[in-house]
């Protein structure tokens, strides 16, 4: 059995490793996290949204915390659904002790009032809209409320506009500018809700 | 924090540090939420930027606090006494029954979120624990309800040294105390005086 403490450092670890990929390669696919304490989780399955799936490999230790990534394509408005429904048939499948989601959201944008109310100096100096989230949550088994997580970052990357310009490796000559602002874990959140629902 | 104090506080880093927010991230700059404020950490701060970057966060769109220390950071091995500190910290938490917590382990701050159940039992504790960690300068503990309390080591006042005595002109009584005292020592004076 996994506690949340557990969960939540090995989450911050997935974290990390996003917000390294973020800075270098421009885009991170949605990933689902199945983390279980003792041994890891090998599946093979297969789904339309579901781009790879890769897991730790076995090291023999008893307290390590395994993780199986299930990476997604392109969030729309359906693959949102698909991330729960693999969520929910991969945890029924594998019994993970916890089930966690990274993806990068949209940041809610400026109001006019809120743009006004900036020093006058500051106002002009960036995009209002630049900022954008690294959204993590996760669920440990028998526990319904989730852990929640908004690293939001500025993406002034030159030449990029948003995802629909695919990865950033397959764009040549541009170079990533990137700046995150740590966050931590909560279990509410005003900002956002769970992208991902309890999955047991 | 909300949106627009962050966006604010942001711009604000991007327009009075030299070179912007991406020459603050290259330069080893570091941002982090510890509860209501942004706490801004660079290895280097110069003195003036640092007091514009004070300025600026008096006003009320912006929230931020400059912090000149890091967990784990006073040490060569900054990783491995932060592992040992994690086990250390795992086990505090296991012997106390405070299994529904989350932990964030963040550069700038340790951060313990609590769940309503475990949040009644003995924090102090836990506290007592934390601050007797070697390497570990800030943390804060949230409830459900937001932050609950935040430490930060106390800062050692450093001595001031003051490297050049105060400058004054030379007055003939000066130069008499020092011919009467070159003149208990022997030598040649008025060459000496001349001299100077």
């Amino acid at each position: 059995m996994l506690s949340h403490a557990s969960a939540s450092l090995s989450m911050d670890q997935s974290l990390g490793n996003a917000r390294k990929f973020i800075a270098g390669e421009g885009y991170m696919y949605p990933s689902l996290f199945l983390l279980k304490k003792g041994g890891p989780i090998v599946t093979s399955y297969e789904h339309p949204s579901v781009l790879h799936i890769d897991s730790d490999d076995d090291t023999g230790d008893p307290e390590k915390v395994y993780n199986t990534v299930v990476m997604f394509k392109n969030v729309k408005k359906e693959d949102e659904d698909a991330i729960n429904l693999v969520a929910r048939e991969l945890a029924a499948k594998t019994c993970p002790d916890a089930v966690g989601l990274i993806m990068v959201v949209l940041y809610r944008q400026f109001t006019q009032q809120e743009h006004k109310k900036l020093p006058g100096d500051y106002q002009a100096a960036m995009d209002p809209d630049a900022l954008r989230a690294v959204h993590g949550c996760y669920y440990v088994k028998g526990d319904r409320d989730p852990a929640m997580l908004l690293i939001p970052f500025l993406d002034r990357t030159v030449g990029i506009k948003d995802e629909e310009d695919g990865p950033v490796s397959a764009i040549a000559g541009k170079k990533r500018d990137i700046t995150f602002v740590q966050s931590v874990w909560v279990y509410k959140d005003k900002t956002l809700d769970p992208w991902l629902k309890y999955p047991y | 924090m909300d949106y627009p104090a962050m966006h604010s506080s942001l711009t604000a880093i991007e327009v009075i540090f030299p070179g912007g927010l991406c020459a603050f991230s290259q330069q080893d700059g570091l941002l982090a939420f510890a509860g209501d404020e942004l706490l801004l950490y660079h290895p280097s701060l110069p003195r003036e930027v640092a007091a514009k970057l004070n300025d600026a966060a008096k006003h009320a769109s912006i929230a931020f606090r400059i912090v000149n220390t890091r967990n784990f950071d006073d040490s060569e091995s900054g990783r491995k006494a932060q592992e040992a500190f994690l086990k250390r910290l795992a086990k505090i938490l296991g012997e106390y029954g405070l299994e529904d917590v989350r932990v964030s382990m963040d550069p700038c701050t340790l951060a313990i979120a609590f769940g309503g159940s475990c949040f009644a039992r003995p924090i102090e504790r836990l506290e007592g624990f934390l601050r007797t960690q070697a390497g570990l300068n800030r943390y804060h503990l949230i409830s459900g309800n937001g932050t609950v309390c935040r430490w930060e080591r106390p800062v050692v006042p450093a001595f001031e040294v003051k490297l050049e005595p105060d400058r004054r002109a030379i007055t003939e009584d000066d130069i008499t105390d020092l011919r009467i005292m070159l003149e208990t020592l022997g030598g040649d004076v008025d060459a000496f005086v001349r001299r100077i």
